[in-house]
């Protein structure tokens, strides 16, 4: 393969989501597609089911109900067809630690059957880009978070997927990184490719996704451009921020938690 | 700073002591973790949990070990000059000193070998470094790197220091001797801990700054195999234990005109001197050991003093030098699938000692037995040949689970790959069958050294490959499917040793068909009244039969037990 793989229909369509893991239900009856060329973003507090919804359509997990097709692919069914058309940042770095980036790059092309001149020239652009150049040959093990996450980028990228799958992507990446992934992801949009977009940092979010679906509890609370957003919880003008804790009916929540940690640091510092 | 801290002038060695079990138990983290990466989505609070547990038994593995190596040494003294053992007096000395010597080298070799990991990870995990970042004075800080550091090996210090000039004065009787032996046991401590804080260092910093380049994978497989070297010297001295005495007897005689150069040389030289102080008459070149011995107890007091410096300057927060590092061009090769799979699975596998000496089992399992070859001057019957390769050849076919778990937590990667369950299985497969190349190679030593009945001898260690191969595909399709549902999973194999017994049993037997087919169809043609080549002919067709129906079996079981 020396190219992008096409699929039918839609990157992604997920209906009813149901993932228990014995009595704990972590996503519970979850529903939104995502369409060519768009930025979809998963949001949600930490637990909300975001990874495991990402994983369900990665074909890491299997739903216990409801279906997600990925350009037409069960993920279930297919696994193969879905895992060659995605690439994927997961949230933790799921790398062979031991292998050096250089070893670990080998793998993937080789795994997914990319031509070598294909694979020589955009691992050359993403390396530079990226400034991975001086860390290539040290073990991923000793890399730093944000070198690791680097890793990750460009081997989610690498096979040119349709589709892309990032789990909190701009962890840990400088500002310089940061941009460059955003650059990438813009050029991979004008090429119809899709991207389903999951973090929690909401002002990356904000700036990144057409549309954004909050969710909380595994269910989904809000989903919506940011301006539908902020016209569903009567807050034209706020932030985000303030969108997300409302959807997720945490922001009085969060102000009488505020409120108590103040007064406590005030009263060791009378002490 | 506020008064909520509050400074104190010393923390006292006791506390020290304390705390410095904490930065020895964070640096057995770090290698239990390194060792034990199977442990895919397994909480950190296990992880902690088994990692203590791993350091306890490690620990109480070594002490018992070189206890009862003490013992095993104490015994051999006691034959020798009781005349339990038929040496004639005047090879006595001889005898003694050798004892001591190779008990003095094996626990110079063992302590150094085991403890050069969890010393390279003291000094890259940066633990030790922990009593600079703590409100403690510099001194307090240095004190606890160096306690953290012996703490590592404390049980194994004391056991190997207590144990055999205990063992030597039971023998013995001798206060003078005994009391030299401990001299030499203390000497060879402080120089095997020396030799490892140096070997560290090196491992340390070229690994460090040259990542994948050539050097360092040189060194890498070198430090994998000072790891291999330590287990297989156990395992060989273990089940060498019952042909000690004829070997130490027969070396004893060999050495006897070098000991005018063997008492230069350490730990010939203590060997020497413990005799002489023993009283055993006849004790030669007793002042060139003597000198020796004092320059290598003299090079042990520096040493350790040495460790100690570097230690404290580890502890105050110096760095090990890692050297530049050159950059390589960016490349890419690209393989074929299951070649690259192979690949990454073996690169893994030599980074992780306690996975690298899983390619070597069949070795370690083969000495036993090879040892019985050395003995007697008849030819090698097919049946000697039959127990020698079915134990490796089942023990691999078993084996073929833990390379399932040799990603460790890669593993939640290989799942995102586009690759059949069906291919990487059968690449670990081909993986386990290369450690079974030595098999054949086994026999074919074995028949340098006496001679084999028959060919089929050698067409049976060869037939051991493909036979393998099908066991171990069988076995990774079965486990496969019992705790995955036929699709890869991550998994910690110490949660599923009850499926991976029934699978590795299974595939055992399994492997063992076609070397009962051969045994049957062998009976059967030599009933029938054929000749016994033709008999051996038949059984070889029959193992080749059976591994085909074994591969069909394995073919038929991924296609329907395997799910993607």
């Amino acid at each position: 393969m020396s190219g992008r793989l096409k699929g039918n229909g839609e990157p992604i369509i997920a209906k009813n989501l149901v993932r228990k893991f014995g009595d704990k239900v972590a996503v519970d009856d979850l529903s939104f597609h995502v369409k060519p060329g768009e930025v979809y973003g998963l949001l949600g507090p930490n637990g909300a089911g975001k990874t495991t919804t990402v994983k369900m359509i990665a074909g890491l997990l299997s739903p216990t109900e409801g279906s997600v097709e990925v350009f037409g692919f069960d993920p279930v069914i297919n696994p193969i067809e879905v895992k060659q058309r995605i690439g994927l940042v997961p949230e933790d770095h799921i790398l062979y630690k031991s292998l050096t980036p250089r070893e670990f790059f080998d793998f993937v092309a080789s795994v997914r059957r990319l031509k070598p001149a294909f694979a020589k020239q955009r691992l050359s652009s993403f390396v530079d880009a990226f400034e991975l150049e001086e860390y290539f040959d040290k073990p991923i093990a000793a890399l730093s978070h944000g070198t690791k996450q680097k890793v990750s980028v460009i081997a989610a990228l690498l096979h040119e997927p349709q589709l892309l799958v990032l789990d909190e992507p701009l962890s840990g990446l400088d500002a310089r990184s940061a941009r460059v992934l955003k650059d990438i992801l813009n050029f991979h949009l004008e090429n119809e490719g899709g991207i389903l977009f999951s973090s929690h940092i909401l002002e990356v979010a904000e700036s990144l996704c057409d549309r954004i679906g909050i969710i909380d509890e595994g269910r989904m609370v809000a989903e919506g451009t940011v301006k539908e957003l902020r016209k569903m919880v009567k807050s034209v003008g706020g932030s985000l921020e303030e969108v997300f804790l409302r959807a997720v009916q945490q922001d009085t929540e969060v102000a009488a938690t505020v409120e108590a940690l103040r007064r406590s640091l005030k009263e060791t510092r009378r002490r | 700073m506020s008064d909520s801290v509050s400074p104190k002038e010393s923390l006292g060695l006791r506390t020290i002591w304390r705390l410095a079990g904490k930065i020895s138990f964070e640096v057995q983290f770090h290698s239990a973790l390194e060792m034990s990466q199977g442990a895919f989505g397994q909480s950190i609070e296990k992880q902690i949990k088994k990692a203590r547990s791993n350091s306890r038994m490690n620990k109480g593995m070594v002490s018992i070990f070189t206890l009862i190596l003490a013992a095993t040494f104490g015994f051999l003294v006691w034959a020798t000059l009781s005349g339990f053992l038929e040496i004639s007096p005047d090879l006595q000395w001889t005898t003694v000193a050798l004892i001591v010597s190779v008990f003095t080298l094996m626990n110079f070799g063992f302590l150094t070998f085991w403890g050069i990991m969890q010393c390279t990870a003291f000094i890259s995990s940066g633990a030790a470094a922990i009593g600079m970042h703590l409100p403690v004075s510099r001194s307090d800080a240095s004190k606890l790197a160096l306690f953290g550091y012996i703490r590592l090996f404390d049980v194994q210090i004391i056991t190997i220091v207590v144990g055999f000039p205990f063992a030597y004065f039971v023998a013995t009787f001798s206060p003078l001797g005994s009391l030299l032996c401990l001299a030499a046991t203390l000497a060879t401590v402080a120089l095997s801990i020396t030799v490892m804080l140096l070997l560290a260092i090196y491992f340390h910093s070229k690994i460090q700054s040259s990542g994948g380049s050539r050097f360092s994978t040189v060194i890498r497989l070198v430090f994998t195999l000072f790891f291999v070297v330590a287990i297989m010297g156990f395992s060989i001295a273990f089940q060498m234990l019952s042909f000690i005495l004829p070997v130490i007897e027969a070396f004893a005689i060999a050495l006897s005109p070098f000991w005018n150069w063997l008492a230069f040389i350490f730990p010939f030289s203590f060997g020497l001197i413990v005799v002489q102080a023993t009283g055993i008459p006849g004790t030669p070149y007793i002042w060139f050991g003597a000198a020796s011995s004092l320059l290598f107890g003299v090079l042990a007091i520096l040493g350790i003093r040495w460790s100690g410096r570097f230690l404290t300057r580890i502890g105050a927060g110096a760095v090990v030098e890692t050297g530049p590092s050159k950059i390589r061009p960016v490349t890419v090769k690209v393989s074929r699938v299951g070649v690259a799979v192979m690949r990454k699975d073996l690169r893994i596998a030599f980074r992780t000692p306690g996975q690298a000496i899983m390619f070597f089992l069949p070795l370690l399992m083969m000495v036993p037995f090879i040892f019985q070859f050395f003995e007697g001057t008849g030819a090698i019957h097919v049946m000697d040949i039959l127990i020698l390769i079915t134990t490796p050849a089942t023990m691999l076919s078993f084996f073929a689970i833990f390379f399932l778990s040799v990603e460790a937590r890669g593993m939640a990667f290989t799942l995102t790959i586009p690759l059949k369950t069906e291919t990487i299985l059968r690449a670990k497969a081909q993986l386990i069958t290369c450690m079974a190349v030595v098999i054949p190679i086994v026999v074919y030593v074995v028949s340098l050294l006496r001679p084999l009945t028959s060919w089929v001898s050698l067409a049976l260690g060869v037939s051991m490959i493909p036979l393998v191969y099908v066991a171990a595909f069988l076995s990774l399709v079965l486990f496969t499917r019992i705790i995955g549902g036929g699709r890869l999973i991550g998994f910690e194999i110490s949660q599923h040793i009850g499926q991976m017994l029934v699978v590795g049993m299974l595939a055992a037997i399994l492997a063992l068909i076609p070397l009962a087919l051969y045994g049957l169809t062998w009976i059967l043609l030599i009933d029938l009244g054929f000749p016994i080549e033709i008999a051996h002919l038949g059984g070889i067709i029959s193992v080749w039969f059976g591994i085909f129906l074994n591969y069909l079996l394995g073919k038929i079981l991924a296609s329907r037990a395997l799910r993607d």
